[in-house]
């Protein structure tokens, strides 16, 4: 994919360097016309309706961040085919969802359409695991929130980088993985914190 | 018990990451959308507000160009024509000085014309009036309306409904008066 001036690897290293850099390559994955319009083809071809295109990929792109970031996207593809792939299995995913029946073609062949390097590995969040896993998020500490919060970016991302006393890149990810720790530690000395959807082995 | 061996562990790894992941998707769906309402309306507002800022400034400039040209002190002056004023009425003003003074002043050598209207004398009213007429128009193309000398000569001719030139004088006032002229020229 090209989004504007930058390559998949340019957007693939600024999403791991997280604030302001991950921000802009997110900005120009989104904003590729091309790219949306193919997953909004896709939708309306399925019986899809404009708002579940557009909520399906803006999903699309926040399953494709988290993705890059945990090292599941091995660059076996280019961006915007993996980021397609995404688009499907949630579409599909959602389709199961909400028991709806496919305007043309049958869930079981769309899946066999992508290859097993494409799998995006989704995994997704109900409302309801959502809500508990936001309870988690206030036994952080400050710092590890200022942290998240450097990762969504909703704080300015060299103010807090020199509050906390680190660097872009690679210290960011360590001081979150870090946090991470932390906050399994806690829950394995407090295991009714955790929510139930994670003790099945899912 | 080791952390490994903990039954917990996995599930409690899991839900670890998975509420950050979740916090930074939360945050990651917002900023999309606000990307959406920048995507789709700003191009088309900055286009419509370079577009009225620029015909803005046109119309602006125009306008000041057009009240410079057409209401200017000089433009006012010339458009109180005196020797207009003298063809119109048919009448012949005998008076060698103020017919000096009228050439002049459309040699525009307005000290020569203000030099020789004061060396004028006559007796005849209306030829005063002719002279104090012409003595207005050079002062407000010399010192301005906004002048002292200009002001007080007009509002003597204001103040007498007899003056020969009184609906002229009249008008000038009025033309002088006019919002736009009063917003943009200050002399």
């Amino acid at each position: 994919m090209k989004s504007g001036k930058w390559s998949d690897d340019d957007l693939v290293n600024h999403i791991n360097d997280g604030g302001v850099k991950r921000k802009k390559a997110l900005a120009a994955i989104y904003q590729n016309q091309v790219l949306q319009r193919r997953v909004y083809n896709m939708v309306k071809y399925r019986g899809g309706s404009e708002s579940e295109a557009h909520e399906l990929f803006i999903e699309s792109v926040v399953l494709l961040d988290r993705n890059i970031r945990s090292g599941k996207f091995q660059r076996a593809s280019s961006l915007d085919t993996y980021l397609f792939s995404i688009s499907k299995f949630t579409w599909n995913n959602w389709v199961r969802k909400k028991k709806r029946s496919l305007k043309s073609i049958a869930l079981d062949e769309t899946a066999f359409e992508i290859s097993d390097h494409q799998n995006p590995e989704l995994q997704y969040i109900t409302e309801e695991l959502s809500a508990g896993l936001e309870k988690l998020i206030d036994l952080l500490s400050e710092k590890c929130r200022l942290i998240l919060k450097m990762w969504s970016n909703n704080a300015k991302y060299d103010e807090i980088a020199e509050k906390l006393g680190v660097e872009k890149g690679g210290a960011l990810r360590k001081q979150k993985l870090t946090c991470i720790r932390k906050l399994k530690k806690y829950l394995l000395e407090n295991p009714n914190l955790i929510p139930n959807h994670y003790h099945g082995g899912v | 018990m080791e952390e490994s061996d903990n039954i917990h562990n996995l599930p409690a790894e899991r839900a670890a990451e998975a509420a950050f992941e979740n916090e930074i998707a939360k945050d990651t769906k917002l900023f999309l959308n606000s990307l959406e309402k920048t995507k789709v309306e700003k191009p088309r507002r900055r286009t419509l507000y370079l577009v009225g800022l620029a015909a803005s400034v046109l119309i602006l400039m125009a306008s000041l160009i057009t009240i410079n040209i057409s209401h200017s002190d000089s433009a006012i002056a010339a458009n109180y024509n005196i020797n207009q004023m003298v063809s119109r009425t048919g009448e012949n003003v005998n008076d060698s000085k103020f017919t000096d003074a009228v050439r002049s002043y459309y040699e525009k050598d307005y000290t020569r014309a203000q030099s020789l209207l004061e060396e004028a004398e006559s007796s005849d009213e209306r030829v005063n009036n002719y002279k104090e007429w012409l003595s207005l128009l050079i002062a407000l193309r010399t010192s301005g309306s906004n002048s002292d000398t200009f002001t007080s000569q007009l509002e003597q001719i204001l103040s007498n409904e007899d003056h020969v030139f009184y609906s002229q004088a009249e008008n000038m006032n009025q033309d002088l008066k006019l919002f736009w002229r009063t917003m943009v020229i200050r002399k």
